[in-house]
């Protein structure tokens, strides 16, 4: 019998994966219905057996349960492609993804044994991290960026619940295909001859 | 017109103004919500504690009745079966007095056939089970709900609540740079098992944690867990883990690439050294630390006088604050394995007794014929009759001759104190099987005032028996 934990990972990582698919096809000549069912159907095969383990079993192995912020841009781009919610200007795009990169910059080295600072133990519940996010969320949302602020009420929101088998809070709000998704996106920003509204 | 247009933009502005001011209404409930959800778990989040001393640790009732054990020093092959590699294994002590071994086995290290496999020894009998597997990477992986590659080192700890906690190291992606540690519950001292658990220690796709020193304790029934790091740097780490094995905290203990595979050595609620494998090669030095305030500050990591060939080195504190450790004690190779003892909390160590020592072939080559005459004769020498010799040496020809030169590996010891007061020691026999070795209480008395009266205090210099 799967546990809650285990079905969150399993649907985010099907989840990611499908909506990715998804809105890489959807820069092809295909309708909203068609887009719809390949997405649907992608992620339901996702989560069917596959031998012992379902198919986001294996991707799983791997990347490790997705973070609140990675589902949450995930679908919000499945949305904007939909024809739903307010774009971002890209001004706020590329501040909106510069949190995640800066965050990157900041977490990954030190986690993984540059320094004897590990910022990873603010997860397991420091009260100045959190006091921290909630002014970083107050400030997202005084700048009119409400995805972030959104993201990260959420990702407290499940950690507080307990959704992932991680008892980290850095493992809701971050994860390494986001910050590398936000560093390629931040890089690129400069270079781009029209800025689109996203 | 303008005062008429304006009246009526006012409206429209207001039409528009309203589902807007509606989302940035149910963001900010949203973020109160949250942020009051996560002050509350930080709220219930447990205070750091002292040490729990393994002296007045989680008693079993073999503490209670003295049992019939010989004052000799035995050894024995945990499993006699030959065959598979075997390697990294541990002990814990189970409530009826008997000791469970685990181990991983099979074709060799890293290959997908590697199981976690266990037996128990009965010391009034003198004799382990028959061994069994405790889990693959298959049973593991459906568990997990994720693709597991293959398993590794696993360490077993008995909580507060009366059950074994099993520890192993699950890769799922490359080599043992991507491990993380599963995690079992057993209530019935290790013959079945809870679903497992995957411990997440590490932001980085959970890279890369590792399981090797025996667990301990902290006053208020948490678990300390010495694990390390070996993806891109090489670091020890201790894991705080609740009650119910949920992660609360995690320590690091040094940084870079400099030291592996800690062991905590818990003197008293306060004070306790921690050893580590130097992850250089070379002549180098057992890597210590140590902590004064119950575990929430340790020192910065330094060289002791313990020699280490990087390798894995095993200790545990007798009841009266002695320190017992089990290492390589050369300046290179794993082919001689040594009991020394330290009485001023680490500073200074002797040796107890040499368990192991084929040092006398360093810079010869040993071909296999040479090589399986030499186990056959240290098999008949441990009481294998001529033909169970014979297939120890084939065994361990098979494991240590690659590319036909061979050589000896004795490595991976594992301590632990029993609560009757004797000391046992498992370790990693030529990668073929695991010898287990049992120090009587009384013997380690006499043999440490022995060697207290011909005090031979280990400056660097070796100081075999």
């Amino acid at each position: 019998m799967i546990n809650p934990s285990d079905l969150c990972g399993l649907g985010g990582v099907a989840l990611t994966i499908a909506g990715t698919l998804v809105l890489m096809l959807g820069r092809l000549p295909f309708s909203r219905r068609v887009l719809l069912g390949v997405g649907t159907l992608l992620f339901v095969l996702l989560l069917l057996p596959f031998g012992d383990l379902p198919l986001a079993a294996y991707p799983r192995g791997m990347v490790g349960d997705l973070s609140i912020s990675t589902l949450l841009l995930v679908l919000y781009a499945l949305a904007r492609r939909g024809g739903l919610g307010a774009p971002i200007d890209p001004a706020r795009r590329l501040l909106a993804l510069f949190i995640p990169v800066l965050g990157a910059l900041m977490l990954y080295p030190l986690a993984l044994g540059a320094a004897y600072y590990d910022p990873y133990r603010w997860g397991f519940g420091e009260p100045a991290f959190l006091g921290s996010l909630l002014v970083l969320s107050l400030l997202a949302f005084a700048a009119r960026l409400p995805l972030v602020a959104v993201a990260i009420s959420l990702a407290v929101l499940a950690w507080a619940a307990g959704v992932y088998e991680s008892r980290n809070l850095w493992d809701y709000l971050l994860d390494p295909l986001l910050a590398l998704y936000a560093f390629a996106a931040c890089l690129r920003a400069p270079f781009a001859r029209r800025a689109k509204a996203y | 017109m303008p005062r008429s247009h304006d009246a009526g933009a006012a409206p429209m502005r207001r039409k528009r103004s309203t589902p807007h001011a509606g989302w940035r209404a149910l963001t900010l409930l949203l973020l109160v919500v949250a942020f009051g959800a996560g002050a509350l778990r930080v709220w219930h989040r447990p205070p750091a504690a002292n040490f729990l001393p393994s002296a007045s640790d989680i008693a079993t009732s073999a503490a209670k009745t003295d049992s019939p054990t010989s004052d000799a020093l035995v050894s024995r092959f945990v499993s006699p079966i030959a065959g598979p590699h075997r390697h990294a294994a541990s002990l814990v002590e189970l409530k009826d007095g008997r000791i469970r071994a685990f181990w991983f086995s099979g074709s060799q290290e890293g290959a997908p056939d590697v199981e976690i496999r266990s037996a128990v020894f009965d010391p009034r009998r003198g004799e382990w089970s028959p061994e069994a597997r405790v889990t693959d990477r298959f049973d593991t992986a459906r568990g997990l709900w994720r693709y597991v590659k293959k398993l590794g080192n696993p360490v077993a700890e008995r909580a507060a609540d009366g059950s074994l906690r099993l520890y192993y190291v699950t890769v799922s992606l490359g080599g043992w740079a991507g491990s993380s540690i599963t995690t079992r519950r057993s209530d019935d001292d290790g013959a079945t098992w809870s679903a497992p658990q995957r411990l997440i220690t590490s932001p980085f796709l959970n890279l890369s944690t590792l399981v090797k020193g025996t667990p301990f304790h902290y006053a208020d029934d948490s678990i300390g867990l010495p694990v390390y790091h070996e993806f891109i740097n090489k670091f020890g780490e201790i894991l705080r883990l609740d009650r119910d094995g949920r992660l609360l905290d995690k320590q690091r203990l040094s940084v870079g690439h400099l030291a592996l595979q800690p062991v905590v050595l818990v003197r008293d609620t306060e004070h306790a050294q921690v050893l580590m494998r130097h992850s250089d090669g070379g002549q180098n030095r057992v890597i210590g630390s140590s902590s004064d305030d119950g575990g929430r500050h340790w020192t910065r990591p330094s060289e002791t006088s313990l020699r280490n060939p990087n390798s894995a080195v095993a200790g545990v504190v007798l009841a009266d604050g002695t320190l017992l450790a089990v290492l390589n004690d050369i300046e290179g190779n794993r082919d001689a394995l040594s009991l020394l003892a330290s009485t001023d909390g680490g500073a200074n160590w002797r040796t107890l007794r040499v368990l192991e020592d084929q040092t006398d072939r360093h810079g010869q080559e040993l071909d296999v014929a040479a090589y399986r005459r030499r186990v056959a004769e240290l098999a008949r020498a441990d009481g294998a009759d001529a033909s169970a010799a014979e297939a120890i040496a084939e065994a361990a020809s098979t494991h240590m001759c690659p590319d036909a030169r061979c050589g000896f590996e004795f490595s991976y010891p594992y301590l632990i104190l029993t609560a009757r007061g004797d000391v046992e020691l498992v370790y990693t026999w030529n990668r073929s099987y695991i010898k287990h070795t049992s120090f009587p209480r009384h013997w380690l008395a006499q043999r440490l005032h022995e060697t207290t009266d011909a005090a031979t205090t280990k400056t660097g210099e070796a100081a075999h028996d």
